[in-house]
């Protein structure tokens, strides 16, 4: 397709002198107001709520599903037509003035015409790897199964953490202040802090703990079954023990907390435990005051990652990891890390790859580097 | 914390970038220039240890990426002036720099070191701070385009030396924003997988992108209608505020962005 409209416009270009309209094309006057044009529809799906890819539109022209409409598609078409007549031109007729011009040029020519027509041929396709499960089918964005060439097995779900944060909480579970809630950073080593007029005087902190009472219950389970089991609220608030330390899967950092407030006409103390709570047990807050709670506020991952081994066709094992921002390339595929089962966090068993097929990568980088010569030029 | 002594640095930058204003009014250009530049010294020293102290680029929310830009507007306007000497151009530079700081002191918008791991990349600094230098860039070039505007009526001609400098500073943004673009489009690869994905930012900042090429083909087809073609920087430069901040109150983009500068 995209080789068919190259060559439709070096046709165009060689009967450039016989065609008025060939050589308005090339001339401002056609510029400004496909630019125009283009500028309006776009500020117009700035301006409207666009609905999901896999969501019909839902206006007949299809404003609410802008790249999908047909007005703006054969404006984006036409605009893409001038962009390539204009360096046809330009490289017909070369000058040294004009360098910086047909750089910028080319680039958007390249950028328009693989960032459109060329995605038809790209595939992205999502696959749900569960632990230690070979998976070599992908989700398309309609949710068809597409099957790969090669098998991905997640070995091992990885999570770095932020430390714990602190936060005072309203009845309605805001944070406080409301413009700028104020957090208590629970750092390695940390053992206290001020929040909100509260002197919080960290006693212990237990970075993999769970209720007592949970632990004892579920510790001789299998591990499928103790999984299924969670204590609510109310199991929470009945709970007189502690939380203790277990390398049991579905633990979550708990800390005894010790906030003391000076005031007329006592002093007043709160004493408990603090979670965020996981998949197995609910948060635990501690209540200050009438009105105001102590709460730890979900866990922040600062790094995911996966551990993998992919199996090719040609019966390769090729090990690797694939993390945020960096994804790992097989066999003319890459695959990028995508998400998790949130509502597990650090235990998550599921991870969600992304897998592409590699060809479109080497044309924005061309795009990127006719660019970077463009801008040097122009500073030059 | 680092962001309490916001003041005391701002306070000596202002003061020295109204003293470089001042004294360009009275044509010293030299002294003008070198206090300007110790002014910026001092905000950069500011950005350096805030830097240190979060332990990643202060480019995340609003109030940072609004501390970039109160540094690079004296940066633009001191450029200006040095190229083309324009006395009124660090004044300008100078108050609206100090309405971001005043800003940033009234309502910082302070928030956690944590920095989500999609934001974890070398792209994350370059990109951000190339979109701060062009944004700063185009308040130079619209505040020019609104003086020329008002101040010279019989503006017309293609090679007025006026319409030159904004040519140039409306060409010099068009090609940080489009590097900041092309950056952003590489990182998004990346890390989601996609160059461009018409997210609310994206579509707000080709909307801005585009502005700026009607007025570059604009000035091209009509040379001898500059005062509609400073029309066009105004536009441009009110898009430019809506794809910087003015999404985050647009209902259509609420929620549906991953640009998202949060708490």
């Amino acid at each position: 397709m995209l080789a068919l409209f190259v060559c439709i416009l070096i046709a165009l270009h060689l009967l450039r002198k016989r065609s008025y309209f060939i050589r308005f094309m090339t001339t401002g006057g056609a510029a400004v107001p496909a630019l125009i044009g283009v500028l309006l529809l776009t500020l117009i799906m700035g301006l409207t709520r666009q609905v999901e890819q896999t969501a019909p539109p839902a206006d007949p022209l299809a404003f609410t599903k802008m790249p999908e409409s047909w007005p703006f598609i054969l404006l984006y078409i036409w605009m893409t037509a001038i962009v390539g007549e204009v360096s046809l031109v330009q490289i017909a007729h070369p000058s040294r003035r004009n360098v910086c011009s047909l750089l910028s040029h080319l680039g958007l020519f390249v950028a328009l015409t693989c960032g459109s027509l060329g995605s038809a041929d790209m595939q992205r396709l999502k696959m749900y790897c569960e632990l230690g499960q070979p998976e070599w089918r992908g989700l398309d964005a309609w949710d068809n199964v597409h099957e790969l060439p090669l098998a991905v097995e997640l070995q091992k779900f990885i999570i770095d953490e932020y430390p714990p944060k602190l936060i005072v909480v309203d009845h309605a579970g805001k944070a406080l202040p409301y413009d700028k809630p104020q957090v208590l950073e629970v750092a390695q080593g940390v053992t206290g802090g001020h929040l909100l007029g509260w002197d919080i005087k960290i006693e212990k902190q237990i970075a993999n703990a769970m209720p007592v009472p949970l632990v004892r219950r579920t510790e001789s389970m299998p591990r499928e079954i103790a999984s299924r089991i969670q204590m609510d609220t109310l199991g929470l608030a009945s709970n007189k023990e502690d939380y203790t330390a277990t390398s049991l899967p579905g633990t979550e950092c708990a800390l005894l907390v010790c906030a003391r407030r000076a005031g007329q006409p006592r002093e007043r103390v709160a004493k408990g435990w603090v979670t965020c709570g996981s998949y197995q047990f609910m948060y635990q807050a501690l209540p200050l005051d009438a009105g105001h709670s102590l709460v730890m506020a979900s866990r922040e991952p600062s790094r995911y990652a996966s551990q993998v081994t992919i199996y090719t066709e040609d019966e390769q094992v090729i090990q690797g990891e694939i993390a945020v921002n960096h994804p790992l390339t097989v066999k003319g595929w890459k695959i990028y890390q995508l998400s998790y089962n949130q509502q597990m966090g650090k235990w998550s068993t599921l991870s969600i790859l992304d897998i592409y097929c590699l060809f479109d990568l080497a044309v924005i980088s061309l795009q990127f580097r006719l660019r970077l010569s463009d801008f040097l030029i122009y500073i030059a | 914390m680092i962001w309490n002594y916001f003041i005391y640095f701002a306070i000596v930058s202002l003061l020295a970038w109204s003293a470089g204003a001042h004294l360009a009014w009275r044509s010293k250009r030299g002294a003008a220039m070198l206090v300007t530049d110790i002014g910026l010294a001092v905000f950069s020293v500011y950005i350096i240890l805030l830097w240190h102290a979060l332990g990643h680029p202060p480019l995340r929310t609003m109030g940072e990426t609004r501390l970039w830009y109160s540094f690079f507007l004296p940066l633009a306007g001191l450029i200006v002036y040095w190229r083309w000497h324009y006395k009124w151009i660090l004044t300008f530079s100078t108050v609206l720099a100090t309405v971001f700081i005043v800003i940033n002191i009234l309502k910082p918008e302070i928030h956690s070191k944590s920095l989500m791991p999609a934001l974890q990349s070398p792209w994350f600094a370059p990109h951000v701070i190339v979109y701060m230098l062009a944004y700063a860039m185009q308040g130079a070039a619209f505040v020019l385009a609104v003086y020329l505007f008002l101040k010279k009526p019989g503006l017309s001609g293609k090679w007025n030396r006026e319409m030159n400098i904004t040519d140039d500073l409306v060409t010099a943004n068009y090609a940080l924003l489009t590097l900041g673009m092309l950056m952003g489009a590489l990182w998004a690869k990346e890390a989601w997988g996609h160059y461009w994905s018409w997210d609310p930012k994206e579509t707000w900042a080709a909307i801005t992108w585009l502005s700026y090429l009607v007025y570059i083909h604009y000035r091209h087809a009509a040379p001898a209608r500059p005062r509609a073609a400073l029309c066009i920087v105004v536009v441009t430069f009110c898009l430019l505020q809506m794809s910087w901040w003015g999404i985050n109150y647009l209902p259509s983009a609420r929620g549906a962005s991953i640009h998202t500068y949060s708490m």
